[in-house]
């Protein structure tokens, strides 16, 4: 014979309703703030793990300057350009000519004897050209 | 009674979930109460403040010294897992830091303990590498801050060093120590079962704070020319040691300093303590002739002689005191002549008719005796006697620069004085101090010391010492071409126990360029050079390489007009 399961339990009173959803809505606060927690939580790893990548990438900049740096010393720079057959000097001073303000050479320098030569000469054969 | 039975079963269970419930909060209890709770989850973190970096004076594009964050790693023996092969970790780990392997396998053996030094990586996938538990085991690390010097030997002396404990030994490293050193950040929280941090539980976050910035007056570049000029200069003439200062006369600041041997700053234990000597301002020598220009400017300021007047120097010795002095010049010869051709007689003579008081008080005047106050350690005073104590020989020993000790820093101040027309400045090596914030914490400002000599004496000194970089002068080879040059050249006997030394000599040449409007000065000397000793062949070439370069370096304008020789070789 069949049993009417249903009707047997239908009677029985375990909690109270209103404590029974006091029990639930305190379950579900729960449950949310659990859920918030773990958010929060995820969240600050994930802070926690740029502020690290940060911090790392900062350093190798730092790192990566230095190398930079040293790369660019006079004696490295002299070294690179020697094995490109590459020599640098300074001008001498016939090779420099100073301009003033107002584009004009400036008087008493080495240069401004060729400056000076160099005009006649251009005067010169331009004359020649008129001719 | 079914009805019994259901709560009875729920109690069962309430009765159940009470005990377990008990039990959990029990155990909850003891691990927040308990001590070594607190203990173990405590997490706590310095973070390390950096040191703070020195740069030239061309800013944050050259920087002389910094600080890079590094991993420190170690050998924990006892730490190896049993599945772990030693030999080939040891091989992962000698590659990885550029080791031996025989070297790393036999630390792996040290087990009595649990801290052997590896050595230390600048790289993040060295530590990647080594950090990988599933292959790896029985290395630790643990981070570190390096100090590196990206120009190598560039400027040693005045950079000078940082010891193991992170503190500067020598140089702007240690003068500076106070500004440069970082501040260290702390993190406090709890860690989880794998000693990590949990973020949120973090209570006290302190950033680490970088330490200041030092900016000097130095150039780089014309401290490799400097610097590469001594190195020659010592290893050719054999000679012990070699500085060398360069300074802008109109300011005061230093803007080469450089002493020969050098060290490596990161390698500093590899040199012995007198090598890590700034020779520039440590080494205390009588000056040689290179006094005389002082003499000069003391007499003339003084109108006791005017730069024609004549002195009388004689057949070439002259006694005194019942000592001989002996001079290469001889007969009647203007003052302008004494110092061109460096007449010892001539200059001696000029400290009688000077007298020791006022000898002294001009001497004192352009500092010698005294600290000239530069911001590096290790500076010294030099040895002037109180005028009480001299006896009869001194007034004319000193003139002539001798009976007198003086710093490289001191010599080439006095000339830069001269150079700017009587204007003393003092001497400085750090232009600004900037915090890791940006402020400027310091800022040097050009400082007048005093004024010994009036600014027409002054002028008419140099004009004397053109003559010496001239034909028939004693430094003819200090001359650059394009340039007028005014200097003196020095050539001293090392003082020995008891007298002099016969043999050993101190070669110096002190002079600025352009003479007629000086921009900057140049010292040059050099300890015990051999066979050669005489500042005008083994120095004065040095200051015409130093001067010429550092000319055009500066893009001072050439005040000379163009050689004969040159003229005719351009002719079309």
């Amino acid at each position: 014979m069949r049993r009417n399961r249903k009707r047997q339990v239908r009677g029985v009173k375990v909690l109270p309703p209103s404590v029974a959803g006091m029990i639930v809505l305190l379950v579900s606060l729960v449950l949310s703030y659990w859920f918030m927690d773990s958010k929060c939580a995820q969240l600050g790893q994930e802070i926690r793990k740029h502020e690290q990548k940060l911090a790392a990438l900062e350093d190798e900049r730092v790192r990566e300057e230095a190398r930079w740096s040293e790369k660019k010393t006079p004696e490295k720079l002299e070294q690179a350009m020697l094995q490109h057959g590459i020599a640098m000097m300074y001008p001498t001073a016939d090779q420099v000519v100073r301009m003033g303000s107002g584009g004009e050479p400036v008087a008493g320098q080495l240069s401004l004897v060729r400056f000076q030569r160099n005009l006649i000469a251009s005067e010169r054969v331009a004359k020649t050209g008129q001719k | 009674m079914h009805e019994r039975g259901i709560q009875m079963r729920i109690w069962a269970v309430a009765v159940l979930l009470f005990l377990s419930f008990c039990g959990l909060g029990a155990r909850l209890a003891f691990l927040h109460l308990a001590n070594h709770s607190k203990v173990t989850r405590e997490y706590k973190r310095k973070l390390l403040g950096l040191r703070g970096r020195i740069f030239d004076c061309n800013g944050s594009q050259y920087p002389m010294a910094v600080s890079l964050p590094a991993r420190q790693f170690y050998i924990d023996p006892k730490a190896v897992k049993p599945g772990h092969d030693v030999r080939q970790i040891s091989k992962t780990v000698a590659e990885s830091l550029g080791l031996k392997e025989a070297e790393v396998l036999e630390k792996f053996q040290q087990t009595d303990s649990r801290y052997v030094k590896l050595g230390y990586s600048l790289d993040d996938r060295v530590f990647e590498m080594l950090s990988d538990a599933k292959h790896i085991s029985g290395v630790g690390s643990e981070e570190l801050v390096v100090r590196r010097y990206p120009q190598g030997r560039r400027m040693s002396h005045v950079l000078g060093f940082v010891n193991d404990m992170g503190v500067g030994g020598a140089g702007v490293e240690q003068q500076f120590n106070r500004y440069l050193t970082g501040t260290e950040g702390l993190i406090e929280g709890e860690k989880d079962a794998g000693r990590r941090e949990i973020f949120t539980r973090r209570k006290t976050y302190v950033p680490a704070i970088a330490g200041s910035d030092v900016y000097l007056t130095l150039d780089h570049n014309i401290q490799y020319e400097v610097e590469q000029a001594l190195k020659e200069v010592v290893e050719k003439f054999e000679a012990i040691s070699g500085w060398s200062i360069v300074q802008r006369v109109k300011t005061g600041e230093i803007l080469a300093m450089a002493s020969y041997p050098d060290f490596e700053p990161e390698n500093y234990n590899d040199t012995t303590l007198d090598v890590w000597r700034n020779n520039a301002l440590a080494i205390v020598y009588e000056p040689g002739s290179i006094m005389k220009a002082v003499t000069v400017a003391a007499i003339l300021n003084e109108r006791v002689l005017k730069t024609e007047s004549y002195i009388d120097v004689g057949e070439g010795v002259w006694f005194y005191a019942g000592k001989p002095l002996r001079d290469h010049v001889t007969g009647m010869i203007t003052v302008s002549t004494a110092l061109k051709k460096s007449s010892n007689i001539a200059c001696a003579k000029m400290g009688l008719m000077l007298g020791n008081k006022r000898l002294d008080a001009y001497l004192r005047a352009f500092n010698f005796g005294e600290k000239l106050g530069i911001e590096l350690p290790g500076e010294e005073r030099g040895i002037l006697a109180r005028v009480k104590d001299w006896d009869k020989l001194k007034p004319t020993r000193i003139p002539i620069g001798q009976g007198v000790a003086v710093t490289g820093l001191q010599m080439i101040n006095a000339y830069s004085t001269l150079a700017n027309d009587g204007k003393m400045m003092r001497p400085y090596i750090v232009d600004r101090i900037v915090s890791s914030s940006g402020e400027t914490v310091f800022k040097a400002k050009p400082d007048v010391m005093g004024r010994p000599v009036r600014p027409e004496v002054a002028r008419a000194v140099r004009e004397m010492l053109i003559g010496v970089t001239e034909e028939g002068g004693t430094g003819k080879r200090a001359s650059v071409p394009g340039y007028s040059v005014g200097g003196k050249t020095g050539t001293a006997q090392k003082a020995v126990p008891g007298g002099y030394s016969s043999t050993d000599y101190y070669a110096s040449f002190v002079g600025f360029v352009p003479a007629r409007d000086p921009v900057f000065c140049v010292l040059v000397s050099v300890e015990r050079p051999r066979p050669q000793h005489t500042g005008g062949f083994v120095s004065a070439p040095v200051f015409a390489k130093i001067a010429s370069a550092t000319a055009r370096y500066l893009e001072v304008p050439p005040d000379l007009p163009p050689e004969e020789d040159e003229l005719d070789a351009e002719q079309p």
